[in-house]
């Protein structure tokens, strides 16, 4: 075996040169998989492995407008980041002209990442191995699904744009007005990408990062967004959210109590009565109530109504007709025609009514009842029905309150989910308010 | 347990993390020392690691999902374009692994012991394809390296200079498998690929 001399195992890092076209000053932040240096004054590409040789010159570029400027440092996701290179991409669609500019950042700990800047939003984005667990295409339709790493994406868009500003270090070789296509998955706050560019595919997991983290990471004043961007999750504390999911579990419970306590109980009898209960009032025949505690329901039905209404006031007698335990207001109505071709009706033929006695024994319900036809402008004055029928069940169970615990927790849910809707309708572009 | 070693070069006592380490850098004097029958002989200095900012450091340790690793050993090799560390790392349960970690670019990787048979150096073109144990992967680096610096433990004996040749092969599901080629010696290495976001200390 060799002895070991003490040596330093890797040379001292050059901190900055000249360019080889222009002599321009250009420092060296990136790492030792810089391929590509391009020169912020003349252009020109220099290749990093071959002696800074001049590759090729980006001509005529024109510096956009940029938040970041390379050399700024910030600490992003616990790592402390250098911004080395910057380019800018430009999409058109339909006429119109879409820009964003990505930042080429290195950190010694984690390598190479990608911060994309569009509209005021942010993305850090990295390269990553994980392929699609199924096959994807670099054109799929909109809203198509796949997994990767066990979070479902869909696509959010499939483009080409094209490569309009380079500055700084690259890990590649970038060329003038290279077009790359590309597709754009989202599961918010992240993002999904594959770029494909001449024979190599490389892909991309990034994640939405907002302007005030940015803000505080460079400590630069940053704009605020005014649009949804792809992958932009929807802020709101997460009490608020909770609180919305809670009171919609809770709604869908008490939805489902409902439906578990109510009961339209057991019959107890039923009667038939005439057209006295027009002309004075009818009395039923006794029935018996052996639960007084119980709630009990007189259903009225009046069966020859027909394009008319009418008003019935029910009285719980006992059984000598002496004593009047409860009044009970019930009215029906009901109309039917064609209108168009189409029939209609509204209304309906019967109503029920509920009622408690405080003893058990025999009771019997006297009925009064008025009502007309149609309008009252030309009210019949011998207005009557043949006959009315009444139906008695006893145990009946209405779980009002648990309706409306699930009205009164739905409404505290809505509110949470309108935003949500309203918010992927503009992620989207599907917000008409935005037309 | 670990065991107590003194260094024979400055008498700093050096524990010894990992069950049969073949090679120890002592921290204190950097002299490289043989492990031979429980006892260290020294063999000269070890080439001094430039310490650029690192995502894993000696006898810390780190957590990868569920999995937590403790580096005790470091290799560096250069690779002519650049240089990458490979840690020798230590599981909770006692597994052996190593991390080789190239800015950002991180891969977990332990030998494959039964014999895989693969095709010779030459054989192989970057890009290329390559079925192992009936899985396809393809070529995406070929390279010959050098053994700059280490520190540490390590399961083997290594010089400062030593040269082979290696191609990286990626599978599916970030599947990482490497050989490497040494005079007529060939190792197989077989891993994922990580992110490095989701390494966190323990």
């Amino acid at each position: 075996m060799n002895r070991m001399k003490p040596s330093n195992s890797t040379p001292a890092r050059l901190k900055s040169l000249k360019c080889t076209q222009c002599g321009g000053a250009i420092s060296i932040r990136g790492g030792h998989n810089v391929r590509t240096i391009v020169c912020q004054y003349c252009g020109a590409c220099l290749d990093s492995k071959n002696e800074f040789a001049v590759l090729h010159r980006f001509i005529n570029q024109k510096r956009p407008f940029m938040p970041l400027a390379i050399g700024a440092r910030g600490k992003l996701k616990n790592v402390e980041f250098t911004v080395i290179g910057v380019l800018q991409y430009e999409q058109r669609e339909d006429g119109e002209v879409y820009r964003w500019l990505e930042y080429l950042m290195f950190s010694y700990t984690h390598g190479y990442v990608y911060l994309c800047y569009e509209d005021g939003h942010w993305v850090l984005m990295h390269e990553v191995k994980d392929l699609p667990e199924t096959d994807v295409e670099i054109v799929m339709p909109l809203k198509s699904k796949f997994e990767v790493r066990g979070h479902s994406f869909k696509v959010f868009e499939c483009a080409a744009a094209k490569l309009t500003y380079v500055e700084g270090e690259l890990t590649w070789q970038a060329k003038q007005n290279e077009t790359i296509r590309y597709l754009d998955a989202i599961c918010p706050p992240c993002l999904y990408s594959i770029e494909s560019r001449a024979s190599e595919i490389e892909y991309f997991w990034g994640e939405y990062i907002s302007h005030k983290e940015i803000s505080e990471a460079f400590k630069i004043e940053c704009i605020s967004p005014s649009t949804v961007f792809a992958c932009q999750p929807f802020n709101c504390s997460p009490l608020y959210k909770s609180m919305a999911h809670g009171s919609l579990i809770a709604s869908f419970l008490a939805l489902l109590m409902y439906f578990m306590v109510t009961s339209s109980g057991a019959y107890v009898a039923s009667d038939n009565l005439g057209d006295e209960v027009f002309k004075d009032s009818g009395t039923t025949s006794e029935f018996v109530i052996d639960s007084p505690g119980a709630l009990y329901s007189a259903t009225i039905r009046a069966n020859h109504l027909d394009n008319a209404w009418a008003f019935f006031d029910l009285r719980v007698l006992n059984a000598a007709e002496t004593e009047e335990f409860c009044a009970m207001p019930a009215e029906v109505s009901y109309y039917h025609g064609v209108e168009g071709g189409e029939s209609w009706s509204e209304g309906s033929r019967e109503e029920t009514v509920y009622f408690r006695v405080p003893e058990a024994g025999n009771y019997k319900i006297d009925i009064e009842g008025e009502g007309n036809r149609g309008e009252t402008n030309n009210p019949d004055p011998n207005f009557s029905l043949r006959s009315v029928s009444i139906e008695i069940r006893k145990g009946v169970r209405l779980g009002h309150h648990t309706l409306a615990w699930f009205f009164i927790s739905l409404l505290l849910a809505a509110p949470y989910f309108v935003r949500v809707y309203r918010f992927e309708k503009k992620r989207w572009g599907e917000d008409e308010d935005d037309d | 347990m670990p065991v107590s070693l003194t260094c024979p070069s400055c008498g700093n006592v050096i524990n010894q993390m990992t069950r049969s380490p073949q090679m120890l850098v002592c921290p204190a004097c950097n002299s490289t020392h043989l492990l031979n029958s429980g006892r260290l002989e020294d063999v000269g200095k070890s080439a001094i690691l430039t310490d650029f900012p690192s995502i894993f450091e000696l006898h810390h340790t780190f957590r990868h999902k569920d999995w937590k690793f403790t580096p005790v050993g470091r290799v560096r090799y250069d690779y002519g374009d650049g240089w990458w560390d490979e840690w020798f790392v230590r599981s909770d349960n006692g597994k052996e692994s190593w991390v080789s970690v190239d800015e950002g670019e991180i891969a977990i990787e332990a030998l494959v012991q039964k014999g895989v048979k693969v095709p010779s150096f030459d054989e192989l073109k970057v890009g290329g394809s390559l079925i192992i144990n009936r899985i396809k992967m393809k070529v995406i680096e070929k390279n010959s390296c050098t053994m700059v610096g280490a520190e540490g433990e390590l399961p083997f004996k290594i010089a400062p200079n030593e040269t082979y040749n290696y191609v990286d092969l990626l599978g599916p599901k970030r599947l990482s498998f490497t050989i490497e080629y040494q005079n007529d010696a060939i190792d197989c290495y077989k891993g994922v690929w990580i992110d490095p976001f989701d390494i966190t200390r323990a």
